[in-house]
Formats: C-alpha cells, structure tokens, sequence
C-alpha cells in the first residue's frame, strides 16, 4: 500500500493511492519478478484516473550465476499500464526498462538507466519519451 | 517538435528487514577454464566430451571451491572440486519419478509429517566417492557399493501462514540428515 502526493507546476496538488502485489523467482542463473499495481490519482481540477500496470524485471548477474557484493548486473524490465480517465476514456502505455546495476555492499546498490516510454497506444499518435534515471537503494 | 525534459527523481525506501537470520557469506564468480587445475578439466573430459562447461570459483568464510556447471544428454550437472582439483562431489538434477518407490515414499512421508503444505522445487542426486566409481556411475552406470549416493532437495514449505524454502539432504534410504533455510538476496530493487 502507498501514497504519493505530487505539487505541479500550476501549483495543483495530486494524490496517489497505491496497491501492490509483488514476488521473484529464482531461477538457475537469473531473478525475475513480478509486479502488479493498481492506482487511483485525484486532483481539483481532473476526474479521478484509475491505472492498472503490470512490470516483469529480470535481473541477470555479469559475474557467475547469482550477483553478489562489488559484482554489476543487468535489470531488464517491460512494464503494461491501462488507465481510465472519465473524460479521455482508456489508454495503454508500456515501457522499456533497462538498466546496470551494482551492488556496493548488502546494504547499498545503485543503479543507471533509462525509461522508454511509448504512450497513447490507444489514441493515436503515440507519444514516444525517454527518462534517464539514477537509483540508489538503501536498506537499514 | 521533440521536447526533452530533464528530470532529478529522488526516492528514498526504507525496507525494513522483518526476518533476523545469519547469511551464510558465500561469493562467487566466473572464471576461466584455463585457471582451473588440470586434474579438475582433465575429469570433466572424462564424463563429457564437448560439453559447454561453466566455471565457477566459490568462496566461503574459510574455504574456496571450484564448481563445473553444464548439461550433457538433457541433465544438468554439477561438479563441485577443491583448488587443487580434487573432486568433492558430483550432483546431477533428476525428476521425482527417477527415484525410486520406498525412497520416495520416505522422502514425501517426512515432508508430509513436518510441513502442512510442501512442493518439492529441485531435487539432484549426489555422488561421492573414489574418482573411478564416480565417473563407472556416470559413464556406464554401474554402482559401486563404496559410492556414497545422497539426494538435495529445494523444498517450498508452508507452516502456519508461514512459507519459506528450505534445503534438505536425504541418505540413500531417504533419512532425512540435515536441513537448513534458504536465505534470499534482497529484492527490493526488484520489486519497488
């Protein structure tokens, strides 16, 4: 469960209410997992979005056949997302996640990578754009 | 017109570790068949000719392994030996119809007895022994009574709402001689 809130630009507030299910298989030489979201966003001004996403992320190690401390890795994710908007109707996006990682010690990785974005599938013209993102996980 | 936008996200999570258990320190990486002792090579060739091997150097707290990994007639093996080539032992993934009727029964009245719910994951038979019963059992299949045989199973087990998996060690007359948890890697960054 989350919550995420978002200030625009235009100083509107939008909130997020989040429901996730997640799990990983370990397979012979590779992770894969699988996430399922569903989220509601609300702001002032526009209806409330519903979106439904799916994300498969395998995460392969470059060093032996599990990736362990000061080792790089490979994390390979497609993602599926629907959403329903009262006045836009539904839609479909997917995104193209790649990224290389490494894993500093048990309790620090960081990740580079990009997100590839193709939007409005449904309604045309697609919407093509790419994010480049810097993760950096901590656990305490 | 293409439009780019440069964005900084920052996220922090904060995972919180809800299982207290000692992880076993345990590397390991790829390596290069040249680096591995001749006995070690010169035993793979034995069992497999042409066989695509992998090779692995694990690392301990205070041992050091070398572990051959690869497929030959649709089975996978693995053949673990010490730095100086020296085999330890040769494990060979098979099905839970290739055992035997009693030891099955063993196995699966063990399992039924200690867990509520169980799913058998992996099983692989283990070989130990004198080189040369080794490779008789893997080449010609003829057994040797001095060949230690054991099985390694991936066990999913379910108790009280609780799941996890676990690693079991049956003899050959499916006692049960060791268990222990498997511990999973984070995945957090897998999964947020």
């Amino acid at each position: 469960m989350g919550y995420l809130i978002r200030i625009r630009d235009d100083g509107e507030i939008n909130h997020r209410f989040i429901q996730q299910y997640a799990f990983t298989q370990k397979l012979n030489s590779f992770r894969l997992a699988h996430r399922f979201v569903s989220d509601q966003t609300t702001s002032k001004s526009e209806p409330i979005e519903f979106r439904l996403r799916y994300r498969i992320v395998a995460e392969i190690p470059l060093n032996g056949h599990s990736v362990d401390i000061k080792e790089l890795y490979l994390k390979l994710g497609n993602e599926y997302l629907g959403s329903f908007q009262q006045e836009n109707g539904a839609n479909l996006e997917t995104r193209l996640l790649p990224f290389l990682g490494y894993v500093i010690n048990d309790n620090h990785k960081f990740e580079i990578g990009l997100d590839y974005r193709i939007g409005s599938l449904l309604n045309q013209p697609t919407r093509h754009s790419y994010w480049m993102n810097i993760n950096w996980f901590i656990e305490i | 017109m293409n439009r780019y936008y440069l964005t900084l996200i920052v996220y922090i999570l904060i995972y919180y570790k809800s299982v207290f258990a000692q992880e076993k320190y345990e590397k390991e990486e790829r390596i290069h068949a040249n680096s591995v002792h001749t006995s070690a090579t010169e035993f793979i060739n034995e069992i497999c000719i042409g066989c695509k091997v992998k090779w692995y150097l694990e690392e301990g707290l205070t041992s050091k392994s070398i572990e051959a990994k690869f497929t030959n007639d649709k089975s996978k093996y693995s053949i673990e030996f010490d730095t100086l080539g020296n085999i330890e032992d040769t494990e060979v993934e098979i099905s839970i119809i290739d055992l035997d009727h009693p030891l099955r029964d063993s196995i699966n009245n063990y399992l039924s007895k200690s867990y509520n719910k169980y799913k058998i994951q992996k099983i692989q038979i283990q070989y130990s022994g004198h080189i040369s019963h080794i490779i008789n059992k893997l080449n010609n299949d003829v057994h040797s009574d001095n060949l230690l045989i054991k099985y390694e199973l991936i066990v999913k087990c379910s108790e009280k709402k609780e799941k996890a998996l676990y690693e079991f060690q049956f003899s050959n007359s499916g006692r049960m001689e060791s268990m222990s948890k498997i511990i999973f890697k984070s995945s957090s960054h897998l999964e947020y």
